[in-house]
């Protein structure tokens, strides 16, 4: 296996890691499906890069004494900060002061304990805390390293990546992902002997088409370009993560048999929206052929030369490296894997902050993808609980979370893997007692992976906190079989499309369904809001049947005569036989949480 | 020097060992309302960092590179790094930013005026067919509907100055309310 070059983006030749194949239902390297949402601990939002072997071992003898590991909370997984700032003849090296024992010791120890062991690394040169041992260009060794230590868990980064302008990236990188602006091309037969000529000029906006979304017409100079040829950056919460992420410029060609020049009239840059890199394929207009790939390469203007055989063809100027380019690198590390430990069942966590929009491509190779950029930018310390808010302008905040993953429920399954709205942040400051609880019924509702991220040192079986992270029956809706996440039913600011419209107004309230593996469903009322809802909310059973025809039969509720109603925070059951459900009132950031069986 | 563990520092390094004395050893109370500091281009561009740098100007102690930059990554000297201990020691000597909490005021505006400066963003804010049919030089469109579900459309930076506009000024109005609530800072609204 040879590791990524660390000198240009990968000459990508096999098409299963190309755009065109992010939807065909493959997954590269035998990455295995089935796994459930991932359930933990994780040093980050606890400890920060100050996480050492000691605290580590007095967490989990805390998990054990609350019990958490026996409710499902198996992996602990160490985050940045516990390798040596450079490697050691090439290979990741424990930091000797904070983990004097080694990776394998502790790795033994919590195995022996009944944990999981998962580490933490990154696709590019350097960690984000900045430690010179990114993965790229080592992934053999470092995943024979993993294996040696026994890791079962690999959540992987993406700062200082080569191949885009990822955090602590060259700005520059940009001119890898987009395609240089574009104003026109001239198609001309290069001249044979069969004598008919061909030339024609395909200017943006009259007959250069755009397709997908993203592309922009720019007036530069007096001549129309079309510009922003790539993918949006998701880091951010601006985008919705619904719709097509990507755009390309398109052409019609009809011609004959010949070689043909593509000479470009194009600007050429380092910047989002307009790069050095360019993807050219085509398609015949009949629908059963494959695409030619014709380029992928660097591109900053000039002329291109292709065959053609006789026919009509589309042609699609384009740009997917942000996506592949990412793709490949994540790859390269599970093909390791493989190789180290052909048998390995390693989860892959993988955090590239929604850059990519990882939705699209992630479930080929990983497990989660976290679909923002941090959730918290204050994190913990040994004796610090951390910051957090409820809401932001940014991402730092459970709601710019939520809002995000809430609609990206077709995305996930247990054939694919999970939105991850990054680590829980429960017992951070910033939030109270019913934001906790709402925050965790949210990530268990939307089939999140549950990584808790506080110093567990300070909770005691029976506390606020320990109610919250050891309820049993919500985290039976995160863990339950069927593996479906939540779908929104229900949006107070949405007539329709409730599942689909990315809604970041936090001045709203939510009704949430999960069908269950038992034939029952959970429905959760979310009070997003900073105000109270005086008037309660309804939502009839068959509209819930309804939203899952096609993902889950739950057409059994409606034939039953009565129903057992349980709400899940306090225990209580009531006994109903109306195929209504309704809520009183609802608290500012509160929720009702009830699951229904049919009888 | 007494803080500083060198004599030659990052920005951003100088800034965690900075935030980290005045919060630990002087238990000086953190700054409130961090996105203050949003007004720095550059705030999210390291995460751990963002913290560290939002304290560090806002009370004045490490002073950004440009208004709205602050620059991470360079470097200070041995004398930029004794200056700065000593508007940690000396509060009166700390030169906070002169931005404030009221910077989020809706003022009615002169699209004239507006489109004479050239500096604020025209967001045309009626339905797409209003606005297809006409509309100012340079304006985008967001329809109010759109906005009210995801003001986030606006964009990544909340200090950007904006100007919301329709035909009657009412539209444009409710645009800034549910602009101002979503965190942006510099709103006007008008009517065209």
């Amino acid at each position: 296996m040879k590791n990524c070059s660390v000198t240009s983006p990968e000459v990508i030749d096999d098409i299963e890691y190309k755009y065109d194949s992010f939807d065909n239902g493959k997954v590269l390297h035998g990455k295995k499906k089935g796994h459930l949402p991932a359930m933990g601990w994780n040093s980050w939002n606890a400890f920060g890069s100050g996480n050492t072997e000691a605290l580590t071992k007095e967490i989990a003898d805390k998990m054990i004494e609350l019990g958490l590991d026996k409710l499902g909370y198996r992996y602990i997984v160490l985050d940045d900060g516990c390798y040596k700032p450079e490697r050691v003849d090439g290979k990741l090296s424990n930091e000797e002061t904070k983990f004097p024992s080694g990776f394998r010791a502790l790795s033994d120890h919590l195995h022996k304990k009944g944990f999981k062991f998962g580490m933490y690394n990154d696709i590019g040169t350097r960690l984000c805390a900045g430690a010179y041992v990114g993965t790229c260009g080592h992934e053999a060794e470092d995943a024979k390293s993993y294996t040696e230590w026994g890791v079962d868990f690999l959540k992987v980064d993406n700062c200082y990546y080569l191949w885009d302008n990822a955090t602590f990236s060259e700005a520059a990188n940009a001119k890898y992902v987009f395609a240089p602006a574009i104003a026109s091309v001239k198609v001309s037969k290069i001249a044979d002997d069969s004598g008919k000529p061909y030339e024609k000029v395909f200017t943006a906006g009259r007959d250069m088409f755009t397709a997908g979304e993203g592309v922009c017409t720019e007036e530069i100079e007096g001549k129309v370009y079309f510009t922003h040829i790539g993918t949006f950056d998701g880091t951010g919460p601006m985008r919705t993560p619904v719709r097509p992420e990507s755009g390309e410029v398109c052409f019609l060609l009809d011609i004959d048999e010949g070689r043909y020049s593509f000479s470009f009239d194009c600007i050429s840059g380092q910047e989002e929206g307009r790069g050095s890199w360019l993807q050219i394929a085509a398609v015949r207009d009949d629908e059963t052929s494959d695409v030619i790939y014709l380029f992928d390469g660097e591109f900053t203007g000039g002329e291109l030369e292709f065959s053609f055989e006789k026919g009509k063809y589309k042609i699609r100027l384009m740009n997917h490296r942000r996506q592949e380019n990412t793709l490949y690198s994540y790859a390269k590390l599970l093909e390791g894997l493989n190789e180290a430990d052909p048998e390995h069942d390693i989860i892959y966590s993988l955090c590239e902050w929604g850059k990519t929009q990882p939705q699209n491509w992630a479930k080929k190779v990983g497990d989660s993808w976290r679909i923002l950029n941090d959730i918290s930018f204050h994190v913990g310390s040994d004796g610090d609980p951390g910051f957090t808010s409820w809401t932001d302008g940014y991402t730092p905040a459970v709601t710019s979370q939520y809002n995000k993953a809430v609609v990206m429920d077709e995305f996930s399954g247990l054939d694919k893997g999970w939105n991850d709205p990054d680590m829980m942040v429960i017992g951070m400051g910033g939030l109270d007692t019913v934001q906790y609880r709402t925050h965790m019924t949210m990530w268990c509702m939307m089939n999140s992976p549950l990584m808790l991220g506080l110093d567990l040192r300070r909770v005691q079986k029976g506390d606020e906190i320990y109610d919250i992270i050891a309820n049993k029956e919500i985290i039976a809706l995160n863990q339950d079989t069927l593996g479906i996440q939540a779908k929104r039913i229900y949006c107070s600011l949405l007539e329709k499309d409730f599942n689909k419209e990315y809604v970041t107004n936090n001045n709203r309230v939510d009704i949430l369904a999960k069908p269950l593996s038992d034939g029952s469903v959970a429905v959760s009322f979310i009070n997003v809001s900073d105000h109270v809802k005086t008037a309660g909310l309804e939502m009839s059973l068959s509209n819930i049947v309804k939203a899952f025809e096609g993902k889950a039969d739950l057409s059994g509720l409606l034939k039953a005569s009565c129903y057992e109603i349980k709400d899940l925070w306090t225990g209580e059951v009531k006994k109903s036989t109306a195929r209504v459900l309704k809520t009183g009132r609802l608290e500012p950031h509160d929720q009702l949480t009830i699951r229904v069986w049919g009888k | 020097m007494k803080i500083f563990s060198k004599t030659v520092l990052l920005k951003k390094e100088a800034a965690k060992e900075a935030y980290g004395y005045i919060k630990n050893v002087l238990n000086e109370e953190d700054e409130q309302d961090l996105m203050r500091a949003a007004v720095l281009k550059d705030l999210f561009d390291c995460g751990r960092c963002v913290m560290n740098v939002a304290q560090v100007y806002l009370k004045g102690i490490i002073l950004p590179k440009e208004e709205r930059l602050f620059g991470n990554d360079e470097e200070l000297d041995e004398d930029e790094l004794l200056k700065a201990e000593e508007r940690i020691f000396f509060p009166e000597k700390r030169r906070k930013p002169a931005i404030s909490v009221s910077i989020r005021e809706i003022r009615q505006a002169d699209i004239s005026e507006v489109k004479k400066a050239g500096k604020a963003r025209i967001i045309d804010v009626r339905s797409e067919e209003e606005f297809s049919r006409g509309h100012a030089e340079g304006a985008e469109n967001i329809p109010l509907e759109r906005l009210i579900i995801n003001p986030h459309l606006i964009g990544n930076d909340i200090y950007e100055p904006i100007v919301f506009v329709c035909s009657k000024g009412l539209k444009s109005y409710k645009a800034a309310l549910t602009a101002e609530e979503a965190g942006y800072r510099d709103i006007a609204y008008a009517k065209m």
